[in-house]
């Protein structure tokens, strides 16, 4: 397979999974930020901060007003991660990749493409958010399992693969550090602070199943311990990185990306919860970014660029 | 739909003969036509529509600087040829071809040819696309030009002409097999009751063609196809063809030479060698170090793992020379040098501006003539004398008075015409055909070809990009 080939499905992978996150993400905080007081020490700039968009938003907008935050993370074209733009580039993506993917594949990226572009550039945009987060949502869980129903597993597959856990690995972390900051880690947690790790566990998609893996009271350190370490949860980081390594380990010549995601187990065995908890989560989740950015380079560097 | 309000009184039409009877070789389609009422000949046309748009055939317009995807537009009442005619078409094109091949072989060895004085030295010296670099170089079989699409036309009187050989980069007949899948579907009764010669061999003749041309031999050869990319206008037929053949599509970016001095594509399993490259992209853009050195595009080293033989390129580097409408008016003379044949194939009459006589008489009768640059395609820069306004005539008055050797001038042919589902009603539209040749170890060329049809009343635009059409073509033999 060409290396350039390889490269276009991995970032399709990633900007479908960016684009499923994202939206999954404003829709929750959307909801939620309409039931918190104001001084809860999470706001519309939270989103933005979990986006990575904090400097161009900054550049580009007041700050305060919640359209402007959900434009922005939605549909402004000068924000590269905008959901409109990841969808614009996953669709860039499989019109050259129409040899590799299933047709309705194709068919389905673009319908997304068009429904983004028709819909999120939208004025009236706060009062239809809900319906239009919710099909971008649905419509990019749909081509996931077109994909996983349709494509034979070989190199395709698992570039493809490659770039979803990637790209999930860091969102999860993303919004990890971004909760983690704002929110007490203690045991006792006040009742909008449980509301808004709730909130955590549902931009992951997780609440149902951490309900029904837990059985307990919400606590932080079992959220953290759910979405970074469960591996029966395909969101949690490490179930991310096995399916890393998994894909790696099929393809030819995967060896130095299979040991970066050895380092990255390796520094996520030697922290423990109550240290993520007590100490410096902050830190330790900004480690936990620098490795995934050390498996995307040795990706990279191993079958894209040589 | 009856044949008897049918106006065929213009020029030939295709399908309809004298007294408005159908052709004996059109007939059972003429017949079946009639039977079909309004609302069902336009739910068939509806139904192809459709058809293209599910299965994703587009060709890329650029407007308003932005690239859009059109979905690609087909007329559904086929062309038809008579089988026994077609033979000595394609036989014909395929003496056109390698006389063309032997041609630009000479241009780039000895030019035995401008020595026996059977063309003029400046015809090579002022071309555009005679490439220097070239002289010397050996491509297998001497074959230069290995993909032709070659354009006929059909005047009044039935006689068939070719209107011009495209040999730098032709396209088209992705769409002439994605024609024949829609039309299968929309009269599938048809082609189980009469011998229409099937098209979709193209893409493995175009396989087997190039891997005749592998520099390592062996059954195995890598074949690519090189695309300028996405933005390309006949991207959709690059990936095409790469698919029905099993080829990897590559970009410049893709390829890369060695010290060893072959080429290689970067794959994730390392370099992996190439044999052969089916080109779609320009001369200069093929490699910024021989040619154009400000190029983003293009695999430096490309020209020279070519020249010294270490892959194939189709079509071979320089052989643009030979796609020139000069050159196309000495075709005739080229057959009869090189091949000792009378050629099977008429030229349209042509005019070369760069003869004194000549480009006088081109000058007095330039509302009757079409005049057309010589290294043009696409149908830029061309006028059309009765449909020129006079500032667009006096604008080539002078173009043709500085720059006589760019010019050459044809009389309007007619073309001839099929019938053709225009709103509510079946009109005569005029055609062109495009098959293409192909020459390796072998020569083949495709059953029929591309027919182009300008979807404009009277008009005789047939190109895509300027809003002309396409039908499937049916060559058919006796049942």
């Amino acid at each position: 397979m060409l290396s350039s080939l390889a490269n276009r499905l991995y970032w399709m992978g990633r900007n479908l999974e960016r684009s499923e996150a994202t939206a999954r993400l404003l829709q929750v905080y959307a909801d939620l930020l309409l039931d918190l007081p104001k001084d809860a020490g999470i706001g519309w700039e939270t989103l933005v901060r979990i986006t990575g968009a904090e400097e161009a938003y900054g550049q580009a907008r007041q700050w305060g007003v919640a359209n402007a935050v959900l434009r922005y993370i939605a549909a402004d074209q000068s924000n590269a991660n905008s959901i409109i733009n990841c969808i614009a580039v996953a669709r860039e993506n499989v019109r050259t990749l129409r040899e590799v993917v299933p047709r309705e594949g194709f068919e389905s990226v673009n319908d997304l493409h068009l429904l983004a572009q028709k819909k999120l550039g939208r004025t009236s945009y706060v009062r239809v958010r809900f319906t239009i987060l919710k099909e971008i949502v649905q419509r990019c869980q749909q081509i996931s399992g077109l994909f996983e129903g349709t494509m034979s597993r070989g190199l395709a597959y698992d570039f493809l693969m490659l770039g979803r856990y990637l790209e999930r690995a860091d969102m999860t972390t993303r919004v990890l550090d971004v909760a983690g900051e704002a929110l007490s880690l203690e045991d006792e947690i006040s009742d909008h602070d449980a509301l808004v790790w709730i909130s955590v566990l549902r931009s992951s998609s997780g609440y149902q199943m951490y309900r029904q893996s837990v059985r307990s009271r919400v606590t932080p350190v079992r959220v953290l311990h759910f979405l970074i370490n469960d591996l029966s949860f395909p969101r949690s980081i490490r179930f991310c990185l096995h399916e890393i390594r998994r894909s790696a380990g099929e393809l030819p010549n995967g060896e130095a990306p299979a040991r970066a995601v050895e380092d990255l187990l390796a520094r996520m065995d030697g922290t423990t919860l109550k240290h993520l908890a007590t100490s410096d989560l902050h830190g330790s989740l900004d480690a936990f970014q620098q490795d995934l950015i050390k498996v995307h380079e040795a990706i990279s560097s191993t079958w894209f660029e040589h | 739909m009856d044949w008897s309000g049918y106006d065929n009184s213009q020029t030939y039409d295709e399908l309809i003969g004298d007294n408005r009877l159908p052709r004996p070789v059109a007939a059972p389609l003429a017949n079946y036509l009639s039977r079909l009422s309004q609302r069902q000949l336009q739910s068939r046309q509806k139904a192809s529509e459709r058809a293209i748009m599910a299965m994703g055939i587009t060709f890329t317009v650029y407007s308003d600087g932005q690239n859009i995807d059109r979905a690609w537009p087909l007329d559904i009442v086929p062309r038809v040829l008579d089988g026994a005619e077609w033979n000595v078409l394609e036989a014909g094109l395929k003496q056109r071809l390698q006389a063309l091949n032997l041609f630009i072989d000479d241009v780039y060895h000895e030019q035995r040819v401008v020595r026996d004085k059977v063309v003029p030295q400046h015809l090579i010296s002022s071309s555009r696309d005679f490439l220097s670099r070239c002289v010397g170089a050996n491509p297998a079989h001497g074959v230069w030009a290995h993909v032709c699409g070659t354009d006929l036309i059909r005047d009044a009187d039935g006689t068939v002409y070719v209107l011009e050989d495209n040999l730098r980069v032709p396209s088209g007949v992705s769409y002439m097999i994605e024609n024949r899948g829609v039309i299968k579907r929309v009269f599938p009764e048809l082609f189980a009751n009469m011998n229409i010669r099937p098209v979709d061999a193209y893409p493995s003749q175009l396989f087997d063609m190039l891997a005749s041309l592998s520099p390592r031999g062996g059954d195995d050869p890598e074949i690519v196809v090189l695309t300028p990319g996405i933005y390309n206008s006949a991207y959709f037929e690059h990936a095409f063809l790469a698919q029905r053949m099993g080829a990897e599509l590559v970009t410049g970016q893709d390829l890369v030479v060695e010290d060893d001095g072959c080429v290689y594509m970067r794959a994730v399993e390392g370099l992996i060698r190439v044999d052969a490259i089916y080109r779609r992209v320009n001369d200069t853009s093929m490699d910024p170090e021989a040619f154009d050195k400000e190029s983003l595009l293009g695999t430096p080293g490309l020209f020279k793992a070519w020249y010294q033989g270490n892959v194939a390129i189709a079509n071979a580097p320089g052989c643009g020379v030979a796609d020139d409408k000069v050159v196309y008016s000495y075709v005739p003379d080229l057959i009869r040098y090189y091949l000792a044949e009378e050629p099977l194939l008429a030229n349209v009459p042509t005019y070369r501006c760069s003869d004194e006589s000549s480009m006088q008489y081109v000058l007095d009768h330039l509302p009757e003539l079409v005049v057309k640059p010589a290294n043009e395609s696409g149908g830029y820069g061309m006028i059309v004398g009765p449909a020129a306004s006079r500032g667009e005539i006096d604008r080539f008055r002078t173009l043709i008075k500085e720059q006589p050797r760019n010019y050459i001038a044809q009389p309007t042919i007619a073309l001839s015409t099929v019938p053709t589902v225009c709103g509510d009603v079946i009109e005569p539209r005029h055609v062109d055909l495009r098959p293409f040749v192909l020459q390796g170890a072998r020569s083949s060329v495709t059953a029929g070809g591309l027919t182009r049809v300008a979807m404009r009343k009277g008009s005789l635009v047939v190109n895509s990009s300027q809003g002309g059409g396409s039908k499937d073509t049916w060559v058919v033999d006796p049942s």
